[in-house]
């Protein structure tokens, strides 16, 4: 062999090692961007709806920016889920990433794609789609897989459906049928069900890389978890328990709780059931309380009493017994809390019952339902000393005051720790949350001082209602720290208020607010309603719809103490109307078959209740919302009268309050009720006049009759003096200046829209200056930063070309859009000025941080420059780099300036008489709030 | 016609907007106000397109005509077309060729040029701070204060310097911008009663 062809075959054989190797590399380094340890297991104590993923974070160094999780019911084809974005420089910090797929989560929405897309960069034999499409067909096969809720526009569910038979021919029922795009489809796991999942990391370069093996996992119905916090009290003189717990934190799927009392004597008895319960079997004690669980309930709180009498506790033997929670599952999952011995209290402990008022919140636009209780509140909430030594000191304060009360003075009396006599004496009269206190001259700030806070309201609150509040020196921060607030020697904030809510429409009270016990007012926020949830119950693909339930509820029946439904459809309306009554009936003909067969009388009666509760419940057919709404023939007018029928009911709510001191030391409030015994129920309503604006009505009214009368006589001849503004007057001396030198002049109208006022303010002056320019035929160039502006300055421009009758001078290519970029806008600005070489710079409008780069600019190549803006912070450079420069509101002047028009002069006339009238306010108001009197000032609106 | 019916629109919608400030009702607060936000959403794509396009014509007459320094047009004509580009064909995620050229060209480029700001303010600060009236000397010597109160030798010329320059800062320089404010906030109410009533009409282009 040759040397020639040994050299050839040798660099072949390098190449093609070289080659490999550098693909086995990137093979390699393309497998290290699968994640590790991939988990999937179910999430405990949980509904049996919920997986818990969790992998190995891959090293900061891969430069990973996010980690996609991909769902699926079998491992053939499985979707984008959802998403954990990394920080790239820091990565993940801790040894694990978790993602738990729990709840109901949006599976399809308007932004899902329209059809099946494989995800970026996995080659074609990837299971890996992007989100799951808009397609019925795709969705079809899922259904069993998932439980599905969709979230439907109201006016689409009230007006946009198709009547739809169902797809299996043994329901015959009619549903509405809706468009995927009309709906956010979310969905949940179901429980004892086969789910896949895989993770793939993208790094910064937005590389999807290889996924990781697919994992199956199975959510199982677990046992719910014990609560966390479980206290008993009984009260001695009544005989009553009181218990008050917190919720675990997965409880979507509790249904019941029931208190047991178990004797001291069986405790350990009852703790070993506890470590092993038995589904099915009773717990061992004696239940002394249960009730339901709200399902949509938020609420982390709940609380109840219990009566003894009849029971065998007694205050002698309540020392024998210890009390147990048991939260129950809708599987029938029983947790046990452990055993909680009671308080033993009377009930003059007990804190008083609260009273509360509900009123609608006024000026508003009808969503704010406002509860008042308590006087008003006044505390302390930090100090300053003001010097080095000590001797004055800021008290910070703050006021809480509900809508009943009326804050009119505030009075601190200051004294030594160990001293009634108070050194000093503070009428506070504007509330403007800080007094300062002159400390007495030898006295040492670390021995500490006490202030009582009194109150002049309207209407007054008692003499005796008065603060206390120490301030302590704390040696670390060296400032006096307010202790506990106390009123009458008992601390303010050992009780704090629950607020319970129940929707005209709900069965249960649910937590609204926990609050403070310095706290007097809460807004509740009753939202108009936009979407309506239904769970789907087909999915249509000879339709390509989604099928949910026509009925709608339309209105509560007082009488028959339910909601009373309907369907959308006029035509099904009357059916639903028909079955239900069928329905009640066959109920009540089952109950009465029962009667002769019960003999035990505590049973008998539970029946009759029943049979008097469904034949109340026939009452709901003759309400006269749902008769009238069956006249109608008309589907839309009927949804619309349906409409405003459920929306009006579904807006009312009722209040319950509790005070507690969290630990089963409560009162709660009475439900409030009519004459009759009926629950009132509160609504907000939507306001035409917002009052707190009357000043600015009454201020826009005055000011537009002022504009008006300095027109008119304007207009009668009258000369109205407007003071000279030399940047105005300078214009046309600065366009002479650059016709003269012929070169153009540059108008730079600022980075505002169309919707600032000094946007508006600049095109009115550049429409004069481009009239002065066509008279003078000097080339005007108008570079604009907004494109919405653009049209409006070229037609300016255009039409002062007409009027000077220069039409032929207009080139529209001199007022161009340039960029609505700020630095690229200056960068733009600043090289036509320089290789145009303007003579003449208006810088009118809005500016920012570019106005000092530009003026500086047009500085440097010597150009007359002529600025005007409102933007107070750009004013000094104006000033600094500009001939001339219009200060705030003279650059509004301006255009009336330049027309003289007497329109336009009244206007400016008026503008100044105003002025001179905020002024005389201003003064006045100074002076009334230096003697102490705050009427006026409290007449005009604080924002 | 060509002008009555764009301001009958703007007196019209503008009046609604007045009535929105003291009107909470929902009718207003919520149905119309998005009503209008969706009006103004649409129109805004026509308005960047009309942009667009006077960017290109400026820049097409500027390349055909050989204007001076007609060779940038290019650059600027490229740089729209490449950006459009890379924003239609891969999207404007992190990692997408559009974010490299935001990320790598215009921030950086951005940057360098609100970094002349520095030097622009020496400047105009040098402009400003000679003592050539008593009112500039005045100007001076606060600027002098203040800027001495930031630093810590300050407060080691005299612990009383940081209080002067927040009593400058408080008082007259607090009480001559609420001035201006004052003035700006009648002026925009001023203004926008002339363009209410008709009187202000040269955003519709001319003076009537």
């Amino acid at each position: 062999m040759s040397s020639k062809r040994k050299v050839s075959l040798f660099i072949v054989v390098a190449l093609i090692s070289l080659l490999s190797f550098t693909l086995a590399i990137m093979a390699t380094d393309d497998d290290s961007f699968i994640v590790k340890n991939f988990k999937v297991i179910d999430v405990p104590n949980d509904d049996g709806t919920g997986l818990q993923l969790s992998w190995t974070p891959l090293p900061q160094a891969k430069r990973i920016i996010e980690y996609r999780v991909y769902r699926g019911t079998s491992p053939d084809s499985m979707f984008m889920l959802g998403s954990i974005p990394v920080n790239v420089k820091t990565g993940i910090s801790g040894d694990s990433v978790f993602y738990t797929d729990k709840d109901l989560n949006v599976l399809v929405d308007i932004s899902n794609p329209g059809e099946l897309k494989k995800e970026r960069q996995q080659g074609p034999k990837s299971p890996l789609y992007r989100d799951v499409p808009r397609d019925i067909k795709v969705l079809n096969p899922l259904f069993s897989k998932y439980s599905f809720l969709s979230i439907i526009p109201k006016k689409d569910f009230y007006y946009h459906t198709t009547k739809t038979k169902a797809p299996d021919k043994a329901d015959s029922t009619m549903y509405a049928g809706l468009k995927l795009r009309q709906l956010t489809l979310l969905a949940s796991l179901q429980p004892n069900t086969k789910y896949y999942y895989t993770v793939v990391a993208l790094d910064e370069r937005r590389q999807f890389h290889k996924y990781a093996p697919i994992q199956m996992g199975i959510p199982m119905e677990n046992p719910p978890e014990a609560v966390p916090r479980f206290n008993s009290v009984y009260v001695k003189d009544t005989n009553k328990m009181q218990f008050e717990w917190d919720l675990p934190l997965f409880k979507g799927d509790l249904a019941m709780y029931k208190i047991y009392a178990v004797p001291a004597v069986a405790q350990a008895a009852f703790d070993a059931y506890r470590a092993n319960p038995i589904t099915g079997q009773p717990a061992p004690g004696m239940p002394i309380a249960g009730g339901q669980i709200d399902i949509g309930s938020t609420d982390s709180y709940n609380l109840t009493t219990a009566d003894l009498t009849g029971m065998p506790i007694t205050p002698a033997n309540i020392a024998n017994f210890r009390f147990s929670l048991g939260l129950t599952d809708y599987a029938g999952n029983e947790t046990l809390s452990p055993l909680s011995i009671p308080k033993v209290v009377l009930s003059s402990q007990l804190p008083p019952k609260p009273q509360f008022t509900v009123k609608d919140k006024p000026n508003d636009k009808g969503e704010i339902l406002s509860l008042t209780w308590n006087k008003p509140f006044v505390y302390l909430t930090q100090t300053n000393f003001l010097s080095s030594s000590r001797k004055k000191l800021l008290i910070n304060y703050m006021t809480n005051v509900n809508s009943e009360y009326k804050m009119k003075r505030l009075d601190f009396e200051i004294s030594e720790l160990n001293s009634d006599k108070p050194f000093k004496t503070i009428h506070e009269y504007y509330l403007d949350n800080k007094i300062i206190v002159k400390l007495p001259n030898g006295y040492n700030p670390e021995k500490g001082l006490k202030v009582k806070l009194f109150m002049v309201t309207k209407p007054a609150v008692p003499k005796e209602y008065v603060f206390e509040q120490e301030l302590n020196f704390n040696s670390q921060t060296r400032s006096m720290i307010p202790a506990d607030l106390m009123l009458q020697g008992k601390d303010v904030n050992t009780y704090s208020y629950v607020i319970y809510k129940k929707l005209r429409n709900s069965q249960n009270y649910n937590l609204a607010k926990k609050l403070g016990g310095n706290q007097n007012s809460y807004e509740d926020n009753i939202r108009y309603e936009k979407d309506i949830y239904k769970p789907v119950n087909y999915f249509d693909t000879k339709t390509n719809q989604v099928l949910v339930s026509g009925d709608i509820d339309i209105t509560y029946d007082k009488k028959a103490k339910a909601v009373v439904q309907t369907s959308i459809y006029a035509d099904e309306a009357k059916k639903l109307m028909d079955k239900q009554k069928n329905k009640i009936e066959q109920q009540l003909l089952q109950y009465r078959s029962m009667l002769p067969q019960i003999k035990d009388p505590q049973q008998l009666a539970q029946l009759q209740d029943q049979i008097n509760k469904t034949i109340a419940r026939q009452e709901m057919f003759k309400n006269p919302i749902l008769m009238q709404s069956l006249q109608y023939t008309n589907n839309k007018s009927r949804m619309h009268f349906v409409a405003s029928n459920r929306e009006k009911n579904k807006r009312q709510a009722t209040y319950q309050m509790v005070v507690t001191d969290g630990e089963g030391m409560f009162a709660v409030s009475d439900i409030p009720k009519d004459k009759d015994d009926e629950v009132v129920y509160y609504a907000p309503v939507p306001n035409w006049f917002d009052k707190s604006k009357v000043p600015m009505v009454v201020s826009s009214l005055l000011f537009g009759i002022m504009v008006a009368f300095m027109i008119r006589k304007a207009k009668l001849g009258h000369d109205l003096f407007i003071r000279p503004i030399a940047g105005i007057q300078e214009i046309d001396n600065a366009i002479g200046r650059a016709t003269e030198m012929g070169k153009p002049i540059l108008y730079v109208p600022g980075l505002g829209s169309l919707s600032d006022v000094a946007t508006l303010a600049s095109l009115a002056i550049l429409g004069q200056v481009a009239k002065k320019t066509a008279e003078y035929d000097t080339r005007l160039i108008v570079p604009c930063y907004d494109y919405i502006m653009m049209p409006v300055a070229q037609e300016i421009v255009r039409e002062a070309h007409y009027e000077a009758g220069r039409p032929d001078s207009y080139d529209k290519n001199n007022v161009f859009y340039l960029t609505n970029v700020q630095f690229a806008y200056v960068a733009g600005v600043n090289g036509i000025m320089i290789r145009e070489n303007a003579a003449t710079n208006f810088f009118m409008g809005t500016f920012y941080a570019e106005a000092l780069l530009m003026t500086e600019t047009g500085n440097m190549i010597g150009s007359i420059q002529i600025a005007g803006t409102d933007a107070v912070t750009q004013i000094p450079f104006f000033i600094t780099t500009c001939d001339y420069t219009l200060i705030g509101e003279e650059l509004y002047a301006a255009s009336a300036y330049l027309v003289r028009e007497p329109l336009m002069l009244g206007t400016l006339k008026a503008q100044d008489y105003f002025k001179f009238l905020i002024l005389f306010f201003v003064i006045l108001g100074t002076i009334l709030s230096t003697s102490n009197l705050t009427f006026l000032i409290n007449v005009f609106p604080e924002k | 016609m060509k002008r009555q019916i764009p301001l009958a629109i703007v007196i019209v919608l503008g009046f609604v907007f007045v009535f929105y400030t003291f009107v909470p009702h929902k009718i207003l607060a919520d149905d119309v106000f998005n009503w209008y936000m969706n009006w103004s959403y649409s129109m805004a794509p026509f308005g960047m397109l009309l942009g667009v396009i006077s960017l290109v014509m400026m820049h097409s007459v500027k390349i055909s005509r050989k204007l001076p320094k007609w060779q940038f047009s290019f650059v600027t004509l490229g740089g729209l077309l490449i950006t459009s580009i890379a924003g239609f064909v891969w999207g404007i995620q992190p990692g997408t060729p559009f974010m490299w050229i935001f990320e790598n060209m215009q921030m950086p480029m951005s940057s360098t040029m609100f970094s002349l700001l520095a030097f622009y303010i020496a400047s105009a600060a040098y402009k400003a701070f000679r003592a050539r009236s008593p009112e500039a000397t005045v100007l001076l010597v606060s600027a002098i204060v203040v800027m001495l109160a930031q630093v810590p030798i300050g407060i080691m010329i005299s612990k009383h310097l940081p209080d002067v320059s927040q009593w400058i800062l408080n008082v007259p320089n607090l009480a001559a911008k609420r001035g201006i404010l004052l003035g700006v906030g009648l002026g925009s109410v001023a203004t926008s009663l002339k363009i209410l009533l008709g009187i202000e009409r040269s955003y519709l282009g001319g003076g009537d």
